[in-house]
């Protein structure tokens, strides 16, 4: 785990998930890699925040599930988008590109 | 669980050292597990305030819905909560199927006859291991508290076996034992109930050993029975016990035959005086009826040591419950009232039915529009059951208090003038149970109903702009629903007005004597306090003071009051005559002359007793019709004589024949009666009947006061109307037609509200067509009376269903309709086809508004709306 990780700020998990499932389904640790992956090791996200929250998002309908097969040959859950799921990133990614605009603004001055 | 098996296949997928170091997996599985939780918890709170904004959406509806199921099932448990205290409830003792209670009967009468105490004792010694214990009728007693007399108590007088018998354990102090019943009035001791230890004492617990005053006689405490034990009679609870052997001292009277034996001397050691019932508890695996058999001889011993022929025998019956005179008085009442309930319940249920069915039409876009959606049929239906069920929830709740007030109401409604009820209702885990089943099953029902509806639901054509259609089966649903109420409203309907009508010719029936007027006072007079010489002397003074009274036309004396009927019952024998096996029986009264006079009977052959008729003159007797007819096979009896026995035969000469007069319980034929002449008996009379000439009521106290001052000695035992008496009969006829009655109401508002319903829905789905059809040139007129006899074909077919199911229940209740029948038997089928006329002419009634409305439609505007 790298020493520069941070821990995840509210409501940043979610958009994270919508993100990294928006090319592909992914299984539920393949999801995490894949945030690893997309912000440098900055965010970790461990697997006890990461079932519940994959679990939520697919009761409120943004994911749908089916089994397959994982790179080590093993039966696995997948997670894809839905339709709902999709229109749910767009929204989030508008909202959190405001934030950091914000933000960043603020802060250059 | 199947999700839960998913879970771990999906973490099993994995690497358990990515999952983070053991123990991790398992927070991972409980914190999924959190997120399910919260979830259905959360769907469903969805749901429940869904299903709550869309009652409140129809205000009217909820409103006509909760009402009509909360008087369905409130109505229901109460008159439950009724049957189960008179009918289904056992007794509070252990093993209450063991209990048997034996009587003597002739096999023939349903009168069962009582014991003899020296027939007990023989019984007790018969009865080898089988527990037995004889007990009197409750009877009340005057109790002086030291400052005075407060009210009496219900006293009861009991044998040693009788507790140990119920296998009761006192929970103070001991029972009433053989050692109390060793001797005539020596163990001066009492037992009492759980609630007059409350009452009395405050629940103190040094009650034992303080003492209870009855008559005069202080009683030590020695036990306190267990809470809810009060003898056997759930009609008559007892207070207090007493030994048997204080008979004499306490005065108790009570239920007594006596067979030639002297009341005036202590009961117990009398074989003539019958006076006892006995309670047996039977082991299992022996047969009350083998027990019953086995103590027959000495019952026929002693019926030939009487001089009394042997035609009695011991019966034992069921004593789980009790004694069963009230179960046998009001079982078929009650068993009629609950199927009127219920069927006024399958009434209310039809209407909510339709309303709902109805109020699905108004969604079905809704409706379709989610399905469309993409909500899960699953889910809906999900929805449309916890809409039932919040409606099952309200009116349940609505019903409990239904109920409440029910069950308090109707102990008033079984009471009378007379006094208080002969049973109270509470309501039980029992009753409870049923209620909440009943919303419960009846929630689930009407939630589920509008579910076939919408699997059927065709989701292109709801969408589609003409609409109207999709629900077409509703409407025709609708029709069967009405139809149906209207036939078992008419069931209803039709049953309270023969209730009534029972009801009112009962109160006008010929009882053959005047009770409007009649006032019976009962004496009682000190032991042996006078003599038959001093009565002799007095009973003309007696008259005539009481005649004197101002607003009393005439007065009577004689040996039983007229209420009672007779109180002793005589083999007699025809003279010229051979008498048939087991004798001639008939009900002897002893009167004053003047007495049909008094008490308004008919002399309808040869004459009354007249002054001429005394002590030492020819003996006459006048005897009733149902006399004549018996014996004499309608040929006139007048000149023939009989007497007790066929040495006798020739002591009676019959000189008149007066109208049957029915005493006692009105629903029962009259039996055979001859009068005698209170001076040609050695008899004293037990009564005074007043004649007066308007309301007796207001005579009582100055009636009183003259009987004690003709002779000190004189005391009046108590004074009432005989109208009193005459209604404490009808109690029962009172109940039944009061309660029917007002099923019959609610049964006709709810068809009329079911109709109205019906054709105000079927009218706003046929706009478009009423709309053409004026359009096309039909008159308003027309339209009307298209609706109209729509309405009417509806009632129709419910009408002609109803019509036998009402014969049916009309026959059903015959033992119920006795004076209807009597009165003519048009009186039944008249008034059913009263039923019906008023049935068919308020539901058109109420078809009249929205098929007004329907005359009224504007062609231009249904047509253009979607």
């Amino acid at each position: 785990m790298p020493s520069d990780s941070m821990p995840l700020l509210q409501g940043t998990l979610d958009l994270l998930i919508l993100r990294a499932l928006n090319l592909e389904s992914l299984h539920g640790l393949g999801v995490s890699r894949r945030i690893d992956q997309m912000t440098e090791g900055a965010f970790v996200v461990k697997p006890g925040s990461l079932f519940p929250a994959l679990h939520r998002m697919e009761q409120s309908g943004w994911l749908r599930a089916h089994w397959g097969e994982s790179e080590t040959n093993r039966k696995a859950k997948f997670y894809a988008l839905t339709r709902t799921g999709r229109a749910q990133l767009e929204r989030e990614t508008g909202r959190w590109q405001r934030i950091s605009g914000a933000m960043a603004q603020a802060l250059a001055q | 669980m199947k999700k839960r098996r998913e879970l771990r296949d999906e973490l099993n997928a994995f690497d358990p050292k990515e999952l983070g170091i053991a123990g991790d997996r398992e927070r991972i599985e409980e914190r999924v597990t959190d997120v399910w939780r919260g979830a259905s918890l959360r769907t469903l709170l969805q749901d429940f305030r869904h299903a709550a904004r869309l009652l409140r959406r129809t205000p009217g509806v909820t409103v006509v819905v909760v009402l009509s199921l909360a008087l369905g099932i409130g109505a229901n448990a109460a008159i439950f909560s009724l049957l189960d205290a008179v009918l289904l409830r056992t007794l509070p003792v252990p093993q209450p199927q063991q209990l048997s209670l034996l009587c003597a009967s002739d096999g023939l009468h349903p009168d069962l006859n009582l014991f003899s105490y020296p027939v007990v004792q023989q019984f007790e010694q018969r009865a080898a291991g089988v527990p037995l214990g004889a007990y009197n009728s409750t009877t009340p007693v005057p109790m002086d508290n030291g400052t005075g007399p407060t009210a009496p108590v219900d006293l009861e007088l009991v044998s040693g076996g009788y507790f140990p018998t119920l296998e009761l354990t006192p929970q103070r102090g001991r029972w009433i034992n053989d050692d109390d019943n060793r001797a005539m009035g020596v163990s001066q001791v009492a037992v009492i109930s759980d609630a007059f230890w409350h009452r009395q004492f405050g629940g103190a617990a040094d009650v034992l050993g303080q003492t209870v005053s009855l008559r005069g006689h202080p009683l030590a405490i020695v036990g306190i029975a267990p809470p809810g034990c009060s003898g056997l009679d759930p009609a008559q609870p007892a207070e207090v016990w007493a030994p048997l052997m204080l008979q004499a001292e306490l005065k108790v009277h009570g239920n007594l035959s006596n067979d030639n034996g002297d009341e005036s001397k202590p009961w117990p050691g009398q074989e003539q005086m019958m006076w006892l019932s006995v309670v047996a508890r039977v082991p299992d695996g022996q047969t009350p009826a083998r027990l019953a058999a086995a103590l027959t001889p000495i019952l026929h011993a002693s019926l030939l040591r009487l001089q009394a022929s042997p035609t009695m025998h011991v019966v034992a019956r069921a004593g789980d419950r009790g004694s069963d005179g009230l179960r046998r008085q009001y079982a078929s009442p009650l068993i009629a009232l609950f199927i009127l309930v219920g069927l006024l319940l399958a009434i209310a249920v039809a209407n909510v039915a339709m309303l709902l069915l109805a109020r699905m039409v108004t969604r079905r876009r809704e409706i379709a529009i989610r399905l469309a959606l993409g909500i899960s049929r699953g889910r809906l239906v999900a929805q449309l059951v916890v809409e039932g069920l919040l409606l099952a929830l309200l009116s349940g709740a609505a019903a409990a208090l239904a109920a409440y007030w029910g069950s308090r109401l109707l102990p008033h409604l079984a009471a009378s003038a007379s006094g208080a009820a002969p049973f109270t209702a509470s309501l039980d885990a029992r009753v409870w149970l049923l209620l909440a089943g009943l919303s419960l099953g009846i929630g689930l029902i009407v939630g589920l109903l509008p579910v076939r509806q919408a699997r059927r639901l065709d989701l292109t054509h709801c969408l589609k702009a003409d609409d109207r259609t999709a629900f077409g089966g509703a409407r025709a649903q609708g029709r069967w629903l009405v139809a149906a109420q209207v036939a078992l409203a008419l069931v209803l309907v039709a049953g309270a007005g023969l209730f009534s009508r029972n009801l009112a010719s009962m109160f006008h029936n010929d009882l053959g004597f005047d009770r409007i007027h009649t006032l019976t006072v009962r004496l009682s007079v000190a032991d042996s306090a006078l003599t038959p010489d001093q009565w002799t002397a007095l009973e003309p003074r007696l008259q005539q003071q009481v005649a004197s009274v101002p607003g009393v036309l005439d007065a009577a004396l004689a040996g039983s009051g007229i209420e009672a009927g007779s109180t002793s019952t005589s083999g007699i024998s025809l003279y010229g005559h051979v008498d048939p096996p087991g004798g001639l029986e008939s009900e002897e009264v002893q009167v004053s002359g003047g007495y049909f006079r008094t008490v308004g009977m008919r002399l309808l052959r040869g004459r009354d007793f007249d002054a001429a008729d005394a002590p030492h003159t020819t003996q006459v007797v006048v005897v009733n019709r149902a006399f004549a007819r018996r014996f004499y096979a309608g040929a006139n009896p007048i000149g023939h004589t009989f007497g007790y026995d066929a040495k006798s035969a020739g002591d009676f000469h019959i000189v008149g024949i007066v109208a049957d007069a029915r005493f006692q319980d009105p629903h029962l034929a009259p039996n055979p009666i001859f009068y005698r002449l209170l001076s040609q008996s050695s008899n004293a009379p037990g009564v005074v009947e007043v004649r007066a000439a308007g309301d007796p009521a207001p005579l009582l106290n100055a009636v009183q006061a003259a009987i004690r001052g003709v002779d000190s000695r004189l005391r009046v035992r108590d004074a009432r109307t005989v109208e009193w008496y005459v209604d404490r009969f009808l109690v029962r006829d009172q109940l039944v037609a009061k309660l029917s009655a007002g099923f019959g109401l609610l049964a006709l508002a709810l068809a009329c509200l079911g109709l109205y319903g019906v054709i105000t829905y079927s009218v706003n789905s046929r706009a478009i067509e009423f709309g053409l059809r004026m359009a096309l040139g039909s008159a308003r007129a027309g339209v009307l009376r298209l609706v109209l006899g729509e309405a009417a074909l509806t009632v129709g077919i419910g009408l002609v269903l109803g019509l036998p199911l009402t014969l049916l229940a009309a026959n059903a209740a015959r033992p119920l309709l006795g004076g209807l029948n009597a009165a003519s038997w048009l009186a039944v089928p008249s008034t059913i086809l009263t039923a019906a006329a008023v049935l068919l002419a308020l539901t058109l009634l109420a078809a009249l508004r929205p098929a007004l409305r329907a005359t009224r439609v504007d062609p231009a505007r249904s047509l253009r709306a979607d």
